[in-house]
């Protein structure tokens, strides 16, 4: 089969899905990476004393909190998705709907691989320690409840994000801002219920924990998706 | 393969009560080169952007092929709509742009595309934002032209062209709608440029479609009569001047209505010369201020 059959046989979700990614993929990979120096950098100095900060040195679990800044750049990313492809993809024929379910599904990919790569910051945390002979104890987590709690956290903030870009992309500055508020709110509500900490919960716990995050993630999936389908096609924001 | 356009009765608001199109109805047949034409304002653009369901009318309906174009998988990825400056990401590269549409399209021709690029000389490296206008236009015309869509639509998309690239767009629109036959509708302010081209002429004004005819049968609605002074003022009694100039003895009028095969052979007697009238003034008169609708419709 050519290439040119398989991209004709490709629909339209995973065309839109396949040409977000192309876009993307190196901007995710070079966040990574710098990020990962930059904050493994920073911890070392902090742990040699060059940085005084006597409350990361002494919690001997600095990975753990180092999805923060991954959540803000997938929040970033989400603003920018109707904002900077919308109209590329309706304008080469592409449905609301299906840029809506490949929009979904590219939010799906940044999420595992995010979670994927935060996980593989912690075997690279030990060798560094191992490397660098310092004496910390290491009390890792279940990293299958924080695997699923990330994942449902990257989704959840990319997807903000994305609610927030269409808002102000559809509507007028004003209303803009109160999709930009809704948005915020599920993201403060998704944050307060993992400040609980997981380890220490029971299961059933933290089975209620990633349902909710689950639910908050697909409310705002949902009103996005109510917003996308009416949307007009525009040249620029007016804001 | 060609796919017929009806609209009907079709509405659109603006800020909830500004009429950007007021009960505008007509049927395109397939496999013709139509030419919108319309002053600023007009309602063009948000005609075609609701044939290309680039957003949705507030009343009416739109059918292109028989069915309504909004969110349809179907018909969306057959109308091509292009304008200038229009919709493409500034921070993506042309390959990028031409990548993305070569996947969208169904009937895209991937050496035709290379073919446009190379004439145009746009640089497959460099991105949007770093085009110059004219440029920008010619990626636009490539991606219409080489998506073959069923539906094409250019709408200003070669503003930005210098005239050697403009007159290149003109002959390679011709020659590939003769090889493939679809249907094309340019909407332009260069009357002049591209009026051959047309086969068949909307006239939209103040949101209300004012006219649609075969581009021949309106060009002979209207005429040009030279020829001595006093003979011309004479002949021209009772007919609607649009535009007359004088140089010595001798004058130039252009005149709106059929003449009838009487007036012409009384012209020929008073020595009177009668030739075709461009396009544009007939549109300039046709969109003038204070011209009856009656006028328009039945000349």
């Amino acid at each position: 089969m050519s290439a040119n059959m398989a991209k004709g046989k490709r629909s339209p979700v995973m065309k839109v899905a396949f040409h977000l990614w192309s876009a993307y993929r190196h901007v995710l990979v070079w966040f990574w990476v710098i990020f990962t120096v930059i904050y493994f950098g920073i911890n070392e100095m902090i742990m040699r004393g060059i940085i005084p900060d006597e409350s990361i040195r002494n919690s001997g679990r600095e990975w753990d909190g180092a999805t923060i800044s991954p959540r803000i750049f997938l929040l970033v990313l989400g603003i920018l998705l109707t904002i900077g492809s919308f109209n590329s993809f309706v304008s080469n024929g592409i449905t609301r709907r299906s840029f809506g379910r490949g929009g979904l599904l590219f939010a799906g990919l940044l999420s595992i691989s995010c979670t994927v790569l935060h996980l593989l910051g912690y075997p690279i945390e030990m060798l560094i320690i191992e490397i660098s002979g310092a004496e910390r104890s290491m009390q890792y987590p279940n990293l299958a409840i924080v695997a699923i709690t990330n994942l449902l956290m990257y989704f959840g903030y990319f997807c903000g994000g994305w609610l927030i870009g269409t808002g102000f992309y559809r509507f007028h500055w004003f209303k803009g801002l109160l999709v930009c508020l809704l948005a915020v709110a599920f993201l403060i509500g998704m944050e307060t219920m993992t400040a609980t900490e997981l380890t220490g919960s029971t299961a059933a716990d933290q089975g209620i924990i990633l349902f909710v995050l689950a639910l908050a993630s697909f409310l705002i999936v949902w009103i996005n998706d109510g917003f996308l389908r009416k949307i007009a096609v525009k040249r620029k924001i007016t804001l | 393969m060609t796919i017929t356009i009806e609209v009907s009765r079709l509405g659109l608001l603006y800020d909830k009560s500004a009429k950007a199109l007021d009960d505008v109805t007509f049927r395109l047949e397939g496999g013709k080169i139509y030419g919108l034409l319309g002053r600023n304002g007009s309602g063009k653009t948000s005609l075609l952007s609701i044939l290309a369901s680039f957003q949705q009318q507030t009343s009416g309906e739109v059918r292109i092929d028989g069915e309504a174009p909004y969110e349809n998988e179907r018909i969306v990825n057959q109308v091509c709509f292009i304008q200038e400056n229009g919709y493409l990401s500034e921070s993506f590269k042309v390959r990028d742009v031409i990548k993305l549409a070569s996947d969208c399209w169904p009937n895209w021709d991937a050496d035709y595309a290379d073919r446009l690029l190379n004439q145009f000389e746009l640089p497959a490296k460099k991105q949007i934002m770093a085009l110059s206008r004219g440029m920008k236009s010619a990626l636009g015309v490539t991606i219409g032209l080489a998506s073959r869509a069923p539906i094409t639509i250019f709408d200003e998309a070669y503003l930005g062209m210098d005239a050697p690239s403009r007159y290149y767009f003109y002959e390679e629109l011709l020659k590939d709608y003769m090889e493939h036959p679809r249907t094309i509708i340019l909407s332009t302010h260069l009357i002049e440029e591209v009026s051959d081209l047309f086969e068949e002429v909307l006239i939209l004004d103040k949101g209300k479609l004012v006219l649609q005819e075969e581009a021949d049968k309106l060009r002979s609605r209207g005429s040009a009569i030279i020829g001595p002074a006093d003979a011309v003022d004479q002949f021209a009694e009772g007919l609607t001047i649009l535009s007359e100039q004088k140089l010595g003895g001798t004058k130039s009028i252009t005149v709106f209505g059929e003449l009838g095969a009487e007036r012409e052979k009384r012209a020929t007697a008073d020595g009177l010369t009668i030739g075709p009238v461009s396009l544009q003034d007939l549109f300039v008169h046709l969109t003038r201020k204070g011209i009856g609708s009656d006028e328009r419709k039945h000349g």
